[in-house]
């Protein structure tokens, strides 16, 4: 048993509280010899509790006590009301009045503060919805998304999709989970209405369970109707119910057209969810015999929900020693796969998205910085100021305590004014954050619906508010009360402070210049990296173009016969359409965020084992397609129209493509195979330029070609060029398809250049914000180095009478004034550099290599920011100048 | 010239005269309780025997330091003559003003 004495935390603060009080020892003593008795009674707890309470009722007791005693004695005329209040809220009135003579001062406060906060309270809203709640569902903790971990390095190997059969022998052997199945469904659906390509999820029978959601009306699947041919069934979301059939309450029961195929509809998910993708209709994952076989093809995300007692790590250890036997078992297919288990949770935030905002995060919270830190900066000048008024106030009899009140009272009029301007500003950025995204890519961002100011945004913004109160107001708050009164009156405020004052105040100057050149640098690096990502030359022209995306619906295109058909006709059609100079189909148009890989199989070029297994990009295209882009034919020729079904199989090859897989001899005339039922050897006909196909590729994968019409499939991008704006095209495009098929939607209408600009979407959100903060910070860093400037001139006005007195030029004068704000400016500017090269080298791994460190804007904006410097110090320089000598003398 | 007592005041002095040579504040708070038959709070106590020192009616010296106090000592009271004379006058003003008053019955009766 160690201490048998009092708390000594209660003990210490207690001594610290009464110490001064003549008996204090002695109450210090008699409390222990009570607690002392009272620990027989009541044993340590309670002794402690009481310890505790009866100390802090003494201590208040003691405290009021001072305090009353040291009182003037009462006014014979007493102010009604509490004194202590009254005197509050008078020192507040004070205060508003004090500031409402400096408005220039206050407002750039309030405007300074507003716009750090501001700035904060929104990526605190986006950080609180992506990454802190992203999306609600009950017991997300207890769930888990099982990912393949691909053998192979590249973006996001750790999350790769699971392949059917292996599925199947991790949800027999897993005991600490419950697994299923989600296979991503682009579902058409037809009747009544214009038909509408909806998102939608094949699942596992007990999805729906898993979820720990269950069904709002009728019922989920059943165990049988996971099964070939008993399929036919689906459970729409809450919110297609009420958009498409009107919230019909007899929905459950009745038949629609799903992918062509009549789906009776059993159930009706819960309001609000749409996990995953914001998905609108759910039908069960049947697998086929064949499908179940497959090791090869990856394709299923799947998600496990624990059952009790069970952990994330023993699920993992689970689904990994499964994994383990499952890569001996298969090797062709398996050899070094294993798998990760991660949270739910952790696994829908966005790949990048974390690492994106702790970017932006830094970044906000340097402006939080600055903002502080020019507060701070305008306050101390304003109290050094006020030394003078502030001593009067101390030698009329205002204590320590009211003066401090009254700067921490202005400081925080001040605080509460600037959090009260950031919500607006706020919300409008976050407004405008939510118009910028676009929809189409705002449905994959978990929780991008849910963002909004809220009551712990607002609760975050009140806590930031007064943290920087506290940092900004206290600081010159104590600094200025401590003034000595006859110091203050004697010199007229030309030191009042001494050398610590002057330290400080150079402090905040280098810090400011640092934080801005970190902010304008990063800002820089951003704006640079996302223009080059939007507009350098990616192989192909993206201006003028179209896209639109049709999928043939199940039934009527059920054969590749039929699919070609449809599609030939389309581009029959097309090519004698009036404004329509090129008219192309793609399975995938450049940049968007689909893609199509294939193993492919290089004739000669046998591989040792599955490890090497060669992979490249596929295209299936129409003739013209390179023409229709602009992408560069290299050698050989493009497709024509006698490249049919009965004709040679044929293929194009891009430059990449040809360099690896046939050593950069001249391909033309090799062939290839396509891995997957079409066995058929290619011969390469023509070799074209590299196509990056995704910004955030750092190397651009091999790809090949293959005519459409040798290679039919159902989902295809057409692809519109026209001689000037592409989007006349779209309604020209829509029509043409209408015109074939009155049933078939068209969907995913975009110019290509938006295509690309939406795939960047994320780069140039951070661009954008970098970009405002930048220039935020060089004009926080300007106003406050004017400021010290000002100030530190106003303090110099007699010296520099003096000075030109005794015979001093102006240019004299002149240079030992701006000198010294430039060697500050300079140290600012060496501390920045470095703070900017750290921050840029984190944003160059984070932002998947759209940035890149370059010399060239660590240059300008070094200039750009002293030059700002320079013009801040030069200006109120100049005006110390142009006061006579004579009155510079009698300045006080 | 005799000071005014405050009601607490009074009371304190009192039991500081009742408790004899023991009285430190532990013993005094707890003869108030018994004998007056209501609870007194620790802070009150410590800053009325404070205030009566400085008004002059109390006296205090300390004891020797205590183990189970933390080596701390007991401020000991004793009440100096001016209080002395503070609680006579008090008495003399109510006994005379409470000459002839008949009070409760329940005074009547014992």
């Amino acid at each position: 048993m160690g201490h048998a004495g009092p708390p000594r935390l209660a003990e210490w603060l207690l001594r610290r509280v009464i110490q001064g009080s003549p008996a204090a020892d002695a109450i210090v003593g008699d409390l222990a010899e009570e607690h002392h008795a009272e620990r027989r009674a009541r044993g340590r707890l309670g002794a402690g509790a009481w310890y505790w309470r009866e100390a802090s009722g003494v201590a208040a007791r003691v405290l009021v006590a001072r305090h009353r005693a040291r009182r003037p004695a009462p006014s014979p005329f007493p102010i009604p009301g509490d004194p202590f209040m009254s005197g509050l809220w008078r020192d507040f009135r004070l205060a508003v009045r004090l500031l409402a003579h400096q408005r220039a001062f206050a407002c750039i406060v309030v405007l300074t503060l507003a716009v750090g906060l501001a700035a904060n309270a929104t990526v605190l809203a986006l950080v609180d919805g992506l990454v802190l709640r992203p999306f609600p569902l009950r017991d997300i903790d207890r769930l888990v998304q099982v990912f393949g971990v691909s053998p192979e390095p590249g973006l996001a190997a750790d999350r790769r999709d699971v392949s059917p059969a292996d599925f199947v022998d991790f949800q027999r052997e897993v005991r600490a989970a419950d697994l299923v199945a989600l296979q991503w469904w682009d579902a058409t659906i037809a009747g009544q209405t214009e038909p509408e390509r909806l998102q939608g999820f094949k699942v596992s029978p007990a999805f729906f369970q898993a979820m720990g959601v269950g069904v709002a009306m009728g019922r989920g699947f059943l165990g049988e109707e996971a099964q070939p041919g008993r399929d036919r069934v689906a459970v729409v979301s809450d919110a297609l119910w009420k958009r498409r059939f009107g919230a019909d309450p007899h929905l459950v029961g009745r038949t629609i057209t799903l992918e062509g195929e009549p789906h009776l509809i059993v159930g009706i998910a819960p309001p609000k969810f749409d996990y995953p993708y914001g998905s609108q209709v759910w039908s069960p994952l049947a697998l086929t015999p064949d499908a179940l076989s497959s090791r090869q093809r990856r394709y299923l995300s799947v998600i496990g929900r624990l059952h009790d007692g069970a952990s994330p790590a023993q699920a993992q250890a689970e689904i990994a020693a499964t994994a383990a036997r499952l890569a001996r078992q298969f090797p062709t297919t398996n050899r070094g796969w294993t798998v990760n288990t991660m949270p739910l949770a952790a696994s829908v935030v966005d790949l990048g998205a974390a690492a994106f905002l702790g970017v932006q995060q830094v970044a906000t919270l340097l402006v939080l910085l600055l903002a502080c830190v020019n507060v701070a900066n305008l306050l101390i000048v304003r109290a050094a100021d006020r030394s003078k008024e502030l001593a009067l106030r101390v030698a009329l009899g205002a204590s320590r305590w009211r003066v401090v009140r009254l700067l921490v009272l202005e400081s925080l009029t001040l605080a509460i004014a600037g959090a009260l301007g950031a919500i607006p500003l706020a919300w409008a950025a976050l407004a405008a954050c939510r118009a910028a995204m676009p929809p189409n890519i705002a449905r994959f961002i978990r929780g991008w619906e849910e963002i909004d100011i809220d009551v712990r945004v607002v609760g975050g913004l009140a806590l930031l508010a007064v943290g920087s109160t506290i940092v900004f107001g206290l600081l010159p708050a104590l600094r200025a009360s401590r003034v000595s009164l006859n110091d203050a009156l004697k010199t007229g405020g030309r030191t009042g402070g001494g050398g610590g004052r002057h330290r400080l105040r150079n402090t905040m100057v280098v810090v400011e210049v640092a934080l801005a050149l970190t902010l304008l640098i990063a800002a820089g690096l951003s704006v640079r990296g996302t223009t080059t990502v939007l507009f350098r030359d990616d192989g192909y022209d993206p201006d003028g173009v179209m896209t639109l995306r049709v999928s043939l619906l199940g039934v009527r295109y059920d054969t590749p016969d039929k699919q070609r058909a449809f599609f030939e006709s389309l581009m029959d059609d097309a090519r004698g359409a009036l404004g329509i100079e090129g008219a192309v189909l793609a399975n995938v148009a450049p940049a968007s965020t689909r893609d199509d890989t294939s193993g492919v199989e290089i004739e000669g070029h046998p591989v040792a084992d599955a490890s090497q297994r060669r992979e490249a990009a596929r295209r299936i295209t129409t003739p013209g397609y390179f023409q229709a882009l602009r992408i560069r034919l290299l050698d050989g020729r493009d497709f024509a129209r006698g490249d049919t079904p009965a004709a040679m199989p044929v293929a194009i090859v891009s430059e990449t493509m040809a360099r690896r897989y046939w050593n950069g001899e001249n391909p033309i005339g090799r062939r290839f195979r396509i891995e997957g039922p079409d066995a058929a050897w290619r011969t390469v006909v023509g070799v074209a330029r590299d196509v990056r196909h995704t910004w955030f590729m750092n190397q651009i994968a091999p790809t090949y070609y293959v005519p459409f019409a040798q290679y039919p499939v159902g989902d295809m991008v057409l692809l519109l060029r026209g001689p000037g704006d592409p989007s006349p095209l779209a309604a020209a495009g829509r029509h043409l398809v209408l015109r074939r098929d009155a049933g078939q939607p068209v969907y995913e209408v975009r110019s290509l250049r938006r295509v690309r600009s939406d795939g960047a979407v994320g780069l140039q959100f951070a661009a954008t914000f970098m970009g405002v903060f930048g220039l935020v910070g060089l004009l926080l860093a300007g106003v406050g180095i004017y400021a010290i400037m000002a100030y530190a001139v106003r303090q110099r006005t007699h010296e520099i009478g003096v000075r030109r007195a005794l015979g001093a030029r102006p240019r004299e004068v002149l240079a030992t004034t701006l000198g010294r704000g430039l060697r500050l400016t300079a140290i600012g500017l060496a501390v920045g550099l470095a703070g900017a090269y750290g921050l840029g080298s984190l944003m160059e791994r984070t932002l998947f290599g759209s940035i890149h460190v370059d010399a060239l804007t660590f240059v300008v904006f070094t200039a750009v920011l002293a030059m700002a410097a320079i013009v801040a110090s030069i200006v109120p320089a100049r005006r110390a100048l142009r006061v006579d000598p004579i009155i510079a003398l009698r300045h006080q | 010239m005799d000071t005014y007592l405050g009601e607490f005041e009074h009371l304190v002095l009192l039991a500081v005269l009742r408790v004899g040579t023991d009285a430190y504040a532990v013993p005094v708070r707890a003869e108030i309780e018994s004998r007056a038959g209501r609870a007194v709070s620790r802070g009150a106590l410590y800053t009325t025997l404070d205030r009566l020192e400085q008004k002059g009616l109390l006296r205090s010296q300390l004891g020797d330091p205590l183990p189970e106090r933390g080596g701390r000592a007991r401020r000991y009271y004793s009440v100096s003559s001016r209080g002395l004379a503070s609680l006579r006058a008090a008495r003399e003003s109510i006994e005379g003003l409470s000459a002839g008053v008949t009070l409760e019955p329940k005074q009547a009766r014992s």
